[in-house]
Protein backbone atom coordinates (compact mmCIF):
# COMPACT_ATOMS: atom_id res chain seq x y z
CA UNK A 1 0.00 0.00 0.00
CA UNK A 2 2.75 2.64 0.82
CA UNK A 3 4.65 1.80 -2.31
CA UNK A 4 0.92 2.67 -4.23
CA UNK A 5 1.00 5.96 -2.10
CA UNK A 6 5.01 6.52 -2.99
CA UNK A 7 4.53 6.10 -6.78
CA UNK A 8 1.24 8.30 -6.76
CA UNK A 9 3.04 11.35 -4.76
CA UNK A 10 6.07 11.20 -7.59
CA UNK A 11 4.09 11.16 -10.00
CA UNK A 12 1.99 14.10 -9.19
CA UNK A 13 5.36 16.04 -8.09
CA UNK A 14 6.72 15.37 -11.22
CA UNK A 15 3.54 16.19 -13.25
CA UNK A 16 3.62 19.32 -11.46
CA UNK A 17 7.46 20.17 -11.91
CA UNK A 18 7.03 19.23 -15.82
CA UNK A 19 3.80 21.52 -16.82
CA UNK A 20 5.71 24.28 -15.05
CA UNK A 21 8.47 24.09 -16.88
CA UNK A 22 6.81 23.61 -19.91
CA UNK A 23 4.08 26.29 -20.07
CA UNK A 24 7.15 28.98 -18.42
CA UNK A 25 9.67 27.75 -21.27
CA UNK A 26 10.46 30.13 -24.09
CA UNK A 27 11.56 27.86 -26.75
CA UNK A 28 8.89 25.93 -27.63
CA UNK A 29 10.70 22.74 -28.81
CA UNK A 30 12.01 22.74 -25.23
CA UNK A 31 8.20 23.27 -23.94
CA UNK A 32 7.26 20.10 -26.74
CA UNK A 33 9.77 17.38 -24.82
CA UNK A 34 8.37 18.74 -21.19
CA UNK A 35 5.14 18.34 -22.08
CA UNK A 36 6.23 14.68 -22.93
CA UNK A 37 7.76 14.02 -19.76
CA UNK A 38 4.30 15.40 -17.90
CA UNK A 39 2.11 12.98 -20.30
CA UNK A 40 4.84 10.05 -19.06
CA UNK A 41 4.21 11.68 -15.19
CA UNK A 42 0.25 10.96 -16.05
CA UNK A 43 1.03 7.60 -17.49
CA UNK A 44 2.41 6.45 -14.18
CA UNK A 45 -0.94 7.58 -12.24
CA UNK A 46 -2.81 6.02 -15.00
CA UNK A 47 -0.98 2.91 -14.19
CA UNK A 48 -1.33 3.06 -10.83
CA UNK A 49 -5.22 3.71 -10.98
CA UNK A 50 -5.04 0.57 -12.78
CA UNK A 51 -6.61 1.80 -16.20
CA UNK A 52 -4.53 -0.26 -18.88
CA UNK A 53 -6.84 0.39 -21.39
CA UNK A 54 -6.14 4.38 -21.05
CA UNK A 55 -2.64 3.72 -20.68
CA UNK A 56 -1.84 2.01 -24.09
CA UNK A 57 -3.74 4.88 -25.68
CA UNK A 58 -2.89 7.53 -24.06
CA UNK A 59 1.31 7.03 -23.88
CA UNK A 60 1.23 6.27 -27.62
CA UNK A 61 -1.16 9.59 -28.61
CA UNK A 62 0.40 11.76 -26.22
CA UNK A 63 3.84 10.80 -26.05
CA UNK A 64 4.34 9.44 -29.84
CA UNK A 65 1.97 11.50 -32.07
CA UNK A 66 1.63 14.35 -30.36
CA UNK A 67 5.15 14.84 -30.03
CA UNK A 68 5.24 14.56 -33.38
CA UNK A 69 2.46 17.01 -34.42
CA UNK A 70 4.42 19.40 -31.96
CA UNK A 71 8.05 19.15 -33.70
CA UNK A 72 6.22 19.59 -37.34
CA UNK A 73 4.22 22.63 -35.84
CA UNK A 74 6.78 24.03 -34.43
CA UNK A 75 9.50 23.33 -37.66
CA UNK A 76 6.98 24.95 -39.86
CA UNK A 77 5.94 27.86 -37.66
CA UNK A 78 8.57 29.83 -35.02
CA UNK A 79 10.64 27.67 -32.51
CA UNK A 80 11.07 30.98 -30.08
CA UNK A 81 8.36 32.46 -28.46
CA UNK A 82 8.52 36.27 -28.47
CA UNK B 1 -8.47 10.84 8.85
CA UNK B 2 -5.93 8.36 7.04
CA UNK B 3 -3.01 8.51 5.14
CA UNK B 4 -4.66 7.98 1.86
CA UNK B 5 -6.27 10.83 2.73
CA UNK B 6 -3.60 13.15 3.24
CA UNK B 7 -2.00 11.32 -0.35
CA UNK B 8 -5.15 11.71 -1.91
CA UNK B 9 -5.49 15.39 -0.85
CA UNK B 10 -1.87 15.93 -1.72
CA UNK B 11 -2.65 14.30 -5.22
CA UNK B 12 -5.95 16.61 -5.67
CA UNK B 13 -3.80 19.69 -4.74
CA UNK B 14 -0.84 18.94 -7.46
CA UNK B 15 -3.36 18.18 -9.83
CA UNK B 16 -5.41 21.35 -9.45
CA UNK B 17 -2.28 23.46 -9.65
CA UNK B 18 -1.49 22.17 -13.12
CA UNK B 19 -4.94 22.73 -13.97
CA UNK B 20 -4.65 26.34 -12.91
CA UNK B 21 -0.79 26.50 -14.52
CA UNK B 22 -2.23 25.13 -17.59
CA UNK B 23 -5.17 27.53 -17.59
CA UNK B 24 -2.57 30.55 -17.15
CA UNK B 25 -0.82 29.30 -20.20
CA UNK B 26 -3.72 29.28 -22.41
CA UNK B 27 -4.49 32.67 -21.31
CA UNK B 28 -1.06 34.19 -20.75
CA UNK B 29 0.79 32.15 -23.48
CA UNK B 30 1.68 34.55 -26.72
CA UNK B 31 2.56 32.01 -29.30
CA UNK B 32 -0.79 29.80 -30.36
CA UNK B 33 1.64 26.69 -30.10
CA UNK B 34 2.06 27.35 -26.75
CA UNK B 35 -1.34 27.70 -26.12
CA UNK B 36 -2.14 24.12 -27.70
CA UNK B 37 0.58 22.80 -25.27
CA UNK B 38 -1.14 24.09 -22.42
CA UNK B 39 -4.27 23.12 -23.47
CA UNK B 40 -3.39 19.31 -24.34
CA UNK B 41 -1.79 19.67 -20.27
CA UNK B 42 -5.31 20.88 -19.06
CA UNK B 43 -7.40 18.18 -20.85
CA UNK B 44 -4.69 15.13 -19.57
CA UNK B 45 -5.34 16.69 -15.99
CA UNK B 46 -8.94 16.51 -16.47
CA UNK B 47 -8.43 13.03 -17.53
CA UNK B 48 -6.76 12.03 -15.01
CA UNK B 49 -9.35 13.65 -12.41
CA UNK B 50 -12.29 11.05 -14.43
CA UNK B 51 -9.93 8.40 -13.88
CA UNK B 52 -9.76 9.03 -10.09
CA UNK B 53 -13.09 9.10 -9.55
CA UNK B 54 -13.20 5.09 -10.83
CA UNK B 55 -10.47 4.13 -8.54
CA UNK B 56 -11.25 1.55 -4.84
CA UNK B 57 -8.82 1.24 -2.28
CA UNK B 58 -8.60 -2.49 -2.00
CA UNK B 59 -5.65 -4.16 -1.97
CA UNK B 60 -5.01 -5.69 -4.54
CA UNK B 61 -6.88 -3.46 -7.00
CA UNK B 62 -7.14 -5.00 -10.53
CA UNK B 63 -8.02 -3.57 -13.99
CA UNK B 64 -11.92 -4.54 -14.57
CA UNK B 65 -10.24 -7.31 -17.06
CA UNK B 66 -11.24 -11.22 -16.55
CA UNK B 67 -7.79 -13.23 -16.21
CA UNK B 68 -9.71 -16.46 -16.30
CA UNK B 69 -13.21 -17.33 -17.45
CA UNK B 70 -15.20 -18.88 -14.18
CA UNK B 71 -17.71 -17.54 -11.72
CA UNK B 72 -14.99 -17.24 -8.77
CA UNK B 73 -12.98 -14.68 -11.50
CA UNK B 74 -16.19 -12.63 -11.17
CA UNK B 75 -17.14 -12.76 -7.65
CA UNK B 76 -13.12 -11.84 -7.52
CA UNK B 77 -13.28 -9.02 -9.58
CA UNK B 78 -16.75 -7.73 -7.95
CA UNK B 79 -14.59 -7.05 -4.91
CA UNK B 80 -11.35 -5.73 -6.69
CA UNK B 81 -11.61 -4.24 -10.08
CA UNK B 82 -11.66 -0.14 -10.54
CA UNK B 83 -14.91 1.35 -12.78
CA UNK B 84 -14.84 0.43 -16.22
CA UNK B 85 -17.30 3.45 -17.08
CA UNK B 86 -14.69 6.38 -16.55
CA UNK B 87 -12.15 4.13 -18.49
CA UNK B 88 -14.42 4.20 -21.15
CA UNK B 89 -15.34 7.38 -21.62
CA UNK B 90 -11.58 8.53 -20.80
CA UNK B 91 -10.61 6.64 -23.74
CA UNK B 92 -12.99 8.61 -25.88
CA UNK B 93 -12.21 11.82 -24.61
CA UNK B 94 -8.38 11.12 -25.59
CA UNK B 95 -9.18 10.09 -29.01
CA UNK B 96 -11.89 13.44 -29.79
CA UNK B 97 -9.11 15.40 -28.26
CA UNK B 98 -6.42 14.27 -30.14
CA UNK B 99 -8.10 14.56 -33.54
CA UNK B 100 -9.13 18.07 -32.29
CA UNK B 101 -5.68 19.17 -31.10
CA UNK B 102 -4.12 18.13 -34.56
CA UNK B 103 -7.03 20.38 -36.60
CA UNK B 104 -5.88 23.09 -33.96
CA UNK B 105 -2.28 22.40 -35.01
CA UNK B 106 -3.20 22.62 -38.82
CA UNK B 107 -4.94 25.60 -38.21
CA UNK B 108 -2.38 27.41 -36.55
CA UNK B 109 0.38 25.89 -39.69
CA UNK B 110 -2.56 27.83 -41.89
CA UNK B 111 -2.30 30.82 -39.94
CA UNK B 112 1.56 30.59 -40.11
CA UNK B 113 1.43 30.47 -43.90
CA UNK B 114 -0.97 33.86 -44.52
CA UNK B 115 -0.11 36.00 -41.78
CA UNK B 116 3.81 34.69 -41.05
CA UNK B 117 3.57 35.04 -37.50
CA UNK B 118 1.85 32.93 -34.69
CA UNK B 119 1.96 34.91 -32.39
CA UNK B 120 -1.48 35.57 -31.17
CA UNK B 121 -1.60 39.87 -30.27
CA UNK B 122 -0.23 39.50 -33.48
CA UNK B 123 -2.72 37.95 -35.49
CA UNK B 124 -5.26 39.54 -34.13
CA UNK B 125 -3.85 42.81 -34.77
CA UNK B 126 -3.37 44.17 -31.42
CA UNK B 127 0.55 44.52 -32.34
CA UNK B 128 1.54 45.72 -35.52
CA UNK B 129 4.33 42.94 -37.32
CA UNK B 130 7.11 44.26 -38.22
CA UNK C 1 16.27 31.63 -14.19
CA UNK C 2 15.83 33.03 -10.32
CA UNK C 3 12.27 34.12 -11.08
CA UNK C 4 11.37 30.54 -12.32
CA UNK C 5 12.36 28.92 -9.74
CA UNK C 6 10.58 31.50 -7.49
CA UNK C 7 7.61 30.34 -9.78
CA UNK C 8 7.80 26.79 -9.55
CA UNK C 9 9.23 27.04 -5.24
CA UNK C 10 5.40 29.05 -5.72
CA UNK C 11 3.45 26.80 -7.78
CA UNK C 12 4.49 24.00 -5.23
CA UNK C 13 3.56 25.78 -2.08
CA UNK C 14 0.06 26.88 -3.76
CA UNK C 15 -0.37 23.02 -3.99
CA UNK C 16 0.64 22.11 -0.52
CA UNK C 17 -1.68 24.65 0.43
CA UNK C 18 -4.71 23.46 -1.42
CA UNK C 19 -4.05 19.92 -0.02
CA UNK C 20 -4.08 20.90 3.65
CA UNK C 21 -7.32 22.95 3.02
CA UNK C 22 -8.30 19.60 1.18
CA UNK C 23 -7.11 17.47 4.14
CA UNK C 24 -8.83 19.34 7.26
CA UNK C 25 -11.89 19.71 5.53
CA UNK C 26 -11.61 15.94 5.75
CA UNK C 27 -14.12 15.66 2.46
CA UNK C 28 -11.73 13.70 0.61
CA UNK C 29 -11.78 9.83 1.46
CA UNK C 30 -10.65 7.33 -1.75
CA UNK C 31 -13.23 5.30 -2.31
CA UNK C 32 -13.28 1.35 -0.76
CA UNK C 33 -16.18 0.39 -3.38
CA UNK C 34 -17.52 1.69 -6.80
CA UNK C 35 -20.95 2.97 -8.01
CA UNK C 36 -23.11 0.34 -8.91
CA UNK C 37 -23.27 0.78 -12.34
CA UNK C 38 -19.36 -0.06 -13.06
CA UNK C 39 -19.98 -3.51 -10.85
CA UNK C 40 -23.21 -4.00 -13.40
CA UNK C 41 -20.57 -3.74 -16.03
CA UNK C 42 -17.93 -5.89 -14.54
CA UNK C 43 -20.57 -8.44 -14.06
CA UNK C 44 -22.44 -8.32 -17.22
CA UNK C 45 -19.67 -8.17 -19.26
CA UNK C 46 -19.21 -12.04 -19.75
CA UNK C 47 -21.92 -14.04 -17.28
CA UNK C 48 -24.59 -11.75 -17.09
CA UNK C 49 -27.78 -11.78 -18.88
CA UNK C 50 -27.17 -8.35 -20.91
CA UNK C 51 -23.41 -10.28 -21.62
CA UNK C 52 -21.28 -9.22 -24.45
CA UNK C 53 -18.99 -12.18 -24.34
CA UNK C 54 -16.13 -9.47 -24.13
CA UNK C 55 -13.24 -10.48 -20.88
CA UNK C 56 -12.73 -7.12 -21.18
CA UNK C 57 -15.35 -4.81 -19.64
CA UNK C 58 -13.70 -1.40 -20.94
CA UNK C 59 -13.73 -2.61 -24.56
CA UNK C 60 -17.21 -3.93 -24.39
CA UNK C 61 -18.57 -0.44 -23.01
CA UNK C 62 -16.88 1.09 -25.57
CA UNK C 63 -18.34 -1.01 -28.42
CA UNK C 64 -21.11 -2.64 -26.96
CA UNK C 65 -23.02 -0.66 -23.97
CA UNK C 66 -22.26 2.53 -25.35
CA UNK C 67 -21.32 1.23 -28.88
CA UNK C 68 -23.72 4.19 -30.84
CA UNK C 69 -21.89 6.76 -28.99
CA UNK C 70 -18.49 5.32 -30.18
CA UNK C 71 -19.72 5.20 -34.04
CA UNK C 72 -20.77 9.19 -33.66
CA UNK C 73 -17.22 9.51 -32.21
CA UNK C 74 -15.56 7.99 -35.39
CA UNK C 75 -17.50 10.15 -37.04
CA UNK C 76 -15.75 12.94 -35.37
CA UNK C 77 -12.86 11.72 -35.69
CA UNK C 78 -13.03 11.40 -39.57
CA UNK C 79 -14.16 14.83 -39.62
CA UNK C 80 -11.51 16.09 -37.96
CA UNK C 81 -8.63 14.62 -39.92
CA UNK C 82 -10.97 15.69 -43.07
CA UNK C 83 -10.52 18.93 -41.96
CA UNK C 84 -6.97 18.43 -41.80
CA UNK C 85 -6.23 16.83 -44.64
CA UNK C 86 -8.20 19.59 -46.50
CA UNK C 87 -5.88 22.05 -45.52
CA UNK C 88 -2.69 20.32 -46.40
CA UNK C 89 -3.97 18.55 -49.83
CA UNK C 90 -2.25 18.43 -52.77
CA UNK C 91 -2.73 17.24 -56.31
CA UNK C 92 0.40 15.31 -56.45
CA UNK C 93 3.29 13.50 -54.44
CA UNK C 94 7.04 15.19 -54.35
CA UNK C 95 9.30 13.92 -57.19
CA UNK C 96 11.28 11.35 -55.71
CA UNK C 97 15.31 12.41 -54.95
CA UNK C 98 18.00 10.19 -53.27
CA UNK C 99 19.58 11.40 -50.48
CA UNK C 100 22.91 10.44 -48.08
CA UNK C 101 20.12 9.65 -44.89
CA UNK C 102 21.21 9.33 -41.63
CA UNK C 103 24.09 6.71 -40.12
CA UNK C 104 23.92 3.09 -40.63
CA UNK C 105 23.43 2.98 -36.78
CA UNK C 106 20.37 4.44 -36.65
CA UNK C 107 18.81 3.02 -40.05
CA UNK C 108 19.53 -0.70 -38.27
CA UNK C 109 17.75 0.00 -35.42
CA UNK C 110 14.88 1.99 -36.66
CA UNK C 111 14.15 -0.74 -39.10
CA UNK C 112 14.18 -3.56 -35.82
CA UNK C 113 12.29 -1.13 -33.78
CA UNK C 114 9.58 0.12 -36.41
CA UNK C 115 8.85 -4.13 -37.46
CA UNK C 116 8.38 -4.68 -33.33
CA UNK C 117 6.12 -1.35 -33.37
CA UNK C 118 3.79 -3.20 -36.46
CA UNK C 119 3.94 -6.25 -34.31
CA UNK C 120 3.01 -5.13 -31.00
CA UNK C 121 0.13 -2.71 -32.27
CA UNK C 122 -1.19 -5.19 -34.12
CA UNK C 123 -1.46 -7.62 -30.81
CA UNK C 124 -2.60 -4.79 -29.18
CA UNK C 125 -5.52 -4.49 -31.49
CA UNK C 126 -6.56 -8.12 -32.39
CA UNK C 127 -6.35 -8.94 -28.77
CA UNK C 128 -8.50 -5.84 -27.65
CA UNK C 129 -11.60 -8.06 -26.57
CA UNK C 130 -9.31 -10.63 -24.30
CA UNK C 131 -6.87 -8.38 -22.87
CA UNK C 132 -6.69 -4.28 -21.99
CA UNK C 133 -6.30 -2.54 -25.70
CA UNK C 134 -8.05 -1.99 -28.75
CA UNK C 135 -8.67 -0.17 -32.00
CA UNK C 136 -8.02 2.78 -30.88
CA UNK C 137 -4.93 1.93 -28.61
CA UNK C 138 -3.42 -0.24 -31.54
CA UNK C 139 -3.70 2.26 -34.27
CA UNK C 140 -2.17 5.02 -32.62
CA UNK C 141 0.77 2.49 -31.39
CA UNK C 142 0.62 1.43 -34.83
CA UNK C 143 0.87 5.70 -36.26
CA UNK C 144 4.55 6.02 -34.61
CA UNK C 145 6.10 3.79 -37.25
CA UNK C 146 5.62 6.53 -39.90
CA UNK C 147 6.57 8.78 -37.44
CA UNK C 148 9.52 6.86 -37.03
CA UNK C 149 10.13 6.51 -40.54
CA UNK C 150 9.77 9.91 -42.30
CA UNK C 151 12.52 12.01 -40.22
CA UNK C 152 15.47 8.29 -40.58
CA UNK C 153 14.94 7.73 -43.66
CA UNK C 154 12.73 10.64 -44.95
CA UNK C 155 8.95 9.93 -46.49
CA UNK C 156 10.73 9.03 -50.14
CA UNK C 157 11.67 5.99 -48.34
CA UNK C 158 7.42 5.97 -47.89
CA UNK C 159 6.36 7.36 -51.17
CA UNK C 160 9.25 4.91 -52.75
CA UNK C 161 6.93 1.94 -51.46
CA UNK C 162 3.67 3.01 -52.75
CA UNK C 163 2.60 4.25 -49.56
CA UNK C 164 1.02 7.42 -50.79
CA UNK C 165 -1.36 9.76 -49.17
CA UNK C 166 -4.13 8.99 -51.48
CA UNK C 167 -3.75 5.26 -50.77
CA UNK C 168 -3.52 6.06 -47.18
CA UNK C 169 -6.70 7.76 -47.24
CA UNK C 170 -8.48 4.92 -49.50
CA UNK C 171 -7.24 2.42 -46.88
CA UNK C 172 -8.79 4.67 -44.40
CA UNK C 173 -12.38 4.97 -45.99
CA UNK C 174 -12.36 1.69 -45.80
CA UNK C 175 -12.12 0.64 -42.72
CA UNK C 176 -14.71 3.43 -41.82
CA UNK C 177 -17.30 1.87 -44.50
CA UNK C 178 -16.55 -1.56 -42.72
CA UNK C 179 -17.36 0.14 -38.89
CA UNK C 180 -20.60 1.73 -40.47
CA UNK C 181 -21.33 -1.73 -42.01
CA UNK C 182 -20.78 -4.02 -39.24
CA UNK C 183 -22.72 -1.68 -37.08
CA UNK C 184 -25.40 -1.54 -39.57
CA UNK C 185 -26.00 -5.06 -40.83
CA UNK C 186 -28.22 -5.93 -37.85
CA UNK C 187 -30.90 -3.18 -39.27
CA UNK C 188 -31.84 -5.97 -42.06
CA UNK C 189 -32.30 -8.58 -39.58
CA UNK C 190 -34.98 -6.08 -37.58
CA UNK C 191 -32.64 -5.66 -34.64
CA UNK C 192 -31.44 -1.97 -33.39
CA UNK C 193 -28.42 -0.43 -34.88
CA UNK C 194 -24.97 -1.52 -33.27
CA UNK C 195 -26.54 -5.22 -31.85
CA UNK C 196 -23.58 -7.44 -31.24
CA UNK C 197 -24.19 -10.99 -29.40
CA UNK C 198 -27.87 -11.16 -30.99
CA UNK C 199 -26.45 -11.14 -34.42
CA UNK C 200 -22.72 -12.04 -34.88
CA UNK C 201 -21.60 -15.16 -33.24
CA UNK C 202 -19.38 -15.58 -30.39
CA UNK C 203 -17.14 -18.40 -30.47
CA UNK C 204 -15.40 -18.88 -34.33
CA UNK C 205 -13.89 -22.69 -34.79
CA UNK C 206 -13.65 -22.46 -30.65
CA UNK C 207 -12.39 -18.79 -30.49
CA UNK C 208 -13.52 -16.60 -28.59
CA UNK C 209 -14.07 -13.32 -30.49
CA UNK C 210 -16.68 -11.49 -28.76
CA UNK C 211 -19.00 -11.11 -31.85
CA UNK C 212 -18.59 -7.74 -33.57
CA UNK C 213 -15.66 -6.45 -30.96
CA UNK C 214 -13.12 -8.13 -32.96
CA UNK C 215 -14.68 -6.46 -36.32
CA UNK C 216 -15.13 -2.99 -34.52
CA UNK C 217 -11.49 -3.54 -32.97
CA UNK C 218 -9.78 -4.29 -36.58
CA UNK C 219 -11.44 -1.91 -39.01
CA UNK C 220 -10.88 1.02 -36.51
CA UNK C 221 -6.80 -0.12 -35.68
CA UNK C 222 -6.60 0.56 -39.78
CA UNK C 223 -8.75 3.49 -40.13
CA UNK C 224 -6.74 5.24 -36.83
CA UNK C 225 -3.50 4.39 -38.48
CA UNK C 226 -3.82 5.26 -41.55
CA UNK C 227 -5.46 8.48 -40.93
CA UNK C 228 -2.69 9.19 -38.75
CA UNK C 229 0.00 8.08 -41.08
CA UNK C 230 -2.03 9.88 -43.87
CA UNK C 231 -1.43 13.67 -41.98
CA UNK C 232 1.90 13.02 -40.96
CA UNK C 233 2.91 12.20 -44.62
CA UNK C 234 1.43 15.32 -45.68
CA UNK C 235 2.72 17.28 -42.83
CA UNK C 236 6.32 16.14 -43.78
CA UNK C 237 6.03 17.45 -46.73
CA UNK C 238 8.23 20.81 -47.12
CA UNK C 239 6.48 24.21 -46.89
CA UNK C 240 8.19 24.91 -50.66
CA UNK C 241 6.55 21.77 -51.65
CA UNK C 242 3.54 23.37 -50.67
CA UNK C 243 3.63 26.57 -51.60
CA UNK C 244 4.46 25.69 -55.47
CA UNK C 245 0.99 23.33 -55.50
CA UNK C 246 -1.12 26.54 -54.07
CA UNK C 247 0.86 28.69 -56.96
CA UNK C 248 -0.12 26.41 -59.52
CA UNK C 249 -3.77 25.83 -58.32
CA UNK C 250 -4.20 29.80 -58.89
CA UNK C 251 -3.20 30.13 -61.90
Amino acid sequence: MILVYLTLLFAGLLSTLFTYLAVTEKDLLKAAAYSAGQSIAYSILFQVFAATDILLAYIAISVGVYSGLLIFIVSKTERFEV
Amino acid sequence: MSEAGLVWSLLVGLLAVNLLVSVYGIIYGRSLTKKLISLTIFSDTVYVFFIMVGYRLVYPTVPPVYVELTRDQLEYLAKHAVDPVPQALVLTGIVIGMAVNALIGFGIIQAYRLKKTVTARELVGFEEVE
Amino acid sequence: MGRRLLGLVFVYSLALALALVVYATGSLQPPHEIKRLGVFYVEETFFGNMTAMSPEAVTAIVWDYRGLDTVYETAVFFLAVVAGLAVFRVSKTPPLKRGVGLTEISRTSTKIVAALIVVVSASIALHGHLTPGGGFQGGSTLAIAPLLVIPIFSYYALLARRLTPGLLVTLRGLALTAIGLVALLPVFKGLEVVTNIRFYPAYILGQLVSGSLLLYNSSEYIAVASGFAAVFLYLSFEEEFHEEERGEDHE
